[in-house]
């Protein structure tokens, strides 16, 4: 390395780090501006630092170990203002997903456990296949099975019966276009033992999966949406978009990639906000087919599983 | 694609079913701009007023990603232009280099970013700790420097080292595949 490069990447790494002074930056951006490799090398450096940043499938053992700790920020969207109507309505509903949020600390995170229902999969009640559910507690999405004892090489993370994804819609569901299966259960937590202020929880499953076909390849999704209204009173909307549109907050895990080992549970886990006026909790898992692209048809499931979903209430994050 | 005869609802849902799996590609591309992540979703958000504006405007033949990587890098240049009184900035010539060069690049970063979980997992032990303190820990310079029991500058040379160590990496498995 000459000279030259080493005074571009020190300086370029002070820049990424937020550590440069106007003199360095200043410096840097005559680099760029006079020699086109350095433009290069910048970009490069960048885009390692970006990937490293945001990417958490490079840091998949995140999603396989016990805890998320220490864990990302914990965020709650800005109630959208009335004066942004149309816009700010459907914009902002998906914005929720991964921005447009206002940093807000909680006051206390010891909470009593949230009162998930049987997120083992354990009881005999069939999980619903006509999309959201019409009442809380209840597991329903798209269409599904509850299957008892080893399926395909993959056994139940824990007890006896686990949730099997079969398609990637549910039935009446007009938009078929969609290459993720999803299940969800609404959470009320009107009931649940908490303290005042927001609290942070954990949304977390076990995944597993057959070995995919040449060709395959699937990636694990959740979600989770805190509300001040009762979900099950929107059942007879086309889609899920009005979730992102009025919910107080949420977090999503953009996608897990199965590791194509059906011998061995994979951990999908994300860190969602309760703001204190939240009454419902949405969660909901999926898996998405990456490849090949989706057809015009709905997405079969050859042998995708899910068992042990827990939320519970979890540390608050450093920053 | 949506099909032609889509209904509006389904296109808007189907729009934001593609903004959704960008995403991730989106703030990388901010990134090249405005490299502190906190920054680069603010940027992200501003951007995506401007797509749902102009999203009658796509043409779903072009790749998705392709169409929005334009919109935030032009946000992000707003933003730098807008923020330039409180911070350390490249300068606007440069930076509008540095985004003209981003778009042509798309596709280099994305092979290289293919080999980057590689590079990584091959790391020695040290500087893969130092980088997963940093980036997936979200320790400070500073808190690193404590847990190492070393000087701040030292951890900022490991960490450009460990940046080195992965593009050389990336870079020799990128020859690798090109010659077959």
């Amino acid at each position: 390395m000459n000279a030259d490069q080493n005074e571009l990447e020190a300086l370029a790494t002070a820049w990424l780090m937020g550590q440069a002074t106007p003199e360095q930056a200043s410096r840097l951006g005559a680099l760029v501006e006079a020699e086109p490799a350095a433009r290069d090398r910048l970009l490069v450096l960048a885009d390692l630092h970006a990937c490293l940043m945001t990417d958490e499938r490079l840091w998949a053992e995140r999603f396989e170990t016990a805890r998320l700790e220490p864990a990302r920020p914990v965020t709650v969207r800005r109630r959208i203002p009335a004066a942004l109507a149309f816009v700010a309505g459907l914009l902002f509903g998906f914005v929720p997903l991964v921005f447009g949020y206002t940093r807000s600390e909680p006051k206390n995170s010891v909470a009593g456990p949230v009162p998930v229902v049987d997120g083992d999969f354990e009881s005999d009640v069939a999980p619903g296949m006509t999309g959201l559910a019409d009442r809380s507690g209840v597991w329903s999405g798209d269409i599904a099975a509850l299957v008892t004892g080893p399926q395909q090489a993959v056994k139940p993370f824990s007890g006896q019966r686990m949730f099997q994804f079969l398609r990637s819609d549910y039935e009446g569901e007009r938009f078929t276009r969609s290459a993720t299966g999803e299940v969800l259960q609404v959470i009320d937590l009107r009931g649940w033992s908490r303290p005042a202020g927001p609290v942070a929880v954990e949304v977390s499953g076990r995944v597993n999966a057959v070995r995919p076909s040449a060709g395959e390849e699937y990636r694990w999704v959740a979600h989770a949406f805190a509300l001040d209204i009762d979900p099950t009173t929107r059942r007879g909307e086309p889609d899920y978009s009005w979730l992102y549109r009025e919910c107080l907050a949420a977090a999503h895990q953009p996608g897990v990639l199965d590791d194509d080992d059906a011998t061995r549970w994979q951990r999908v886990a994300l860190e969602a906000f309760v703001p204190e006026s939240a009454s419902f909790l949405v969660v909901s898992f999926g898996v998405q087919r990456t490849q090949p692209a989706p057809t015009a048809e709905p997405t079969n499931f050859s042998g995708h599983y899910l068992d042990a979903v827990e939320v519970t209430p979890t540390t608050r994050s450093r920053r | 694609m949506p099909p032609a005869d889509t209904p509006h609802h389904d296109a808007e849902d189907w729009f934001l079913r593609q903004f959704v799996q960008a995403e991730r590609e989106l703030l990388r591309a901010i990134m090249s701009l405005v490299p502190n992540p906190v920054d680069a979703r603010d940027v992200l958000q501003e951007a995506t007023v401007a797509l749902w504006a102009k999203r009658a405007e796509y043409d779903p033949t072009r790749p998705f990603a392709i169409w929005a990587c334009g919109f935030v890098l032009n946000q992000a240049r707003m933003f730098l232009r807008s923020e330039a009184r409180r911070r350390a900035r490249l300068g606007a010539v440069a930076e509008d280099l540095l985004a003209a060069r981003r778009e042509e690049l798309a596709s280099d970063l994305d092979a290289r970013r293919d080999h980057l979980q590689a590079c990584l997992d091959a790391l020695p032990s040290t500087q893969r700790k130092l980088v997963r303190g940093y980036y997936f820990e979200e320790l400070s310079v500073n808190e690193l420097a404590t847990r190492v029991d070393g000087t701040v500058e030292a951890i900022y040379k490991a960490l450009q080292r460990a940046h080195a160590a992965l593009l050389q990496c990336v870079e020799r498995k990128l020859r690798m595949e090109r010659a077959g």
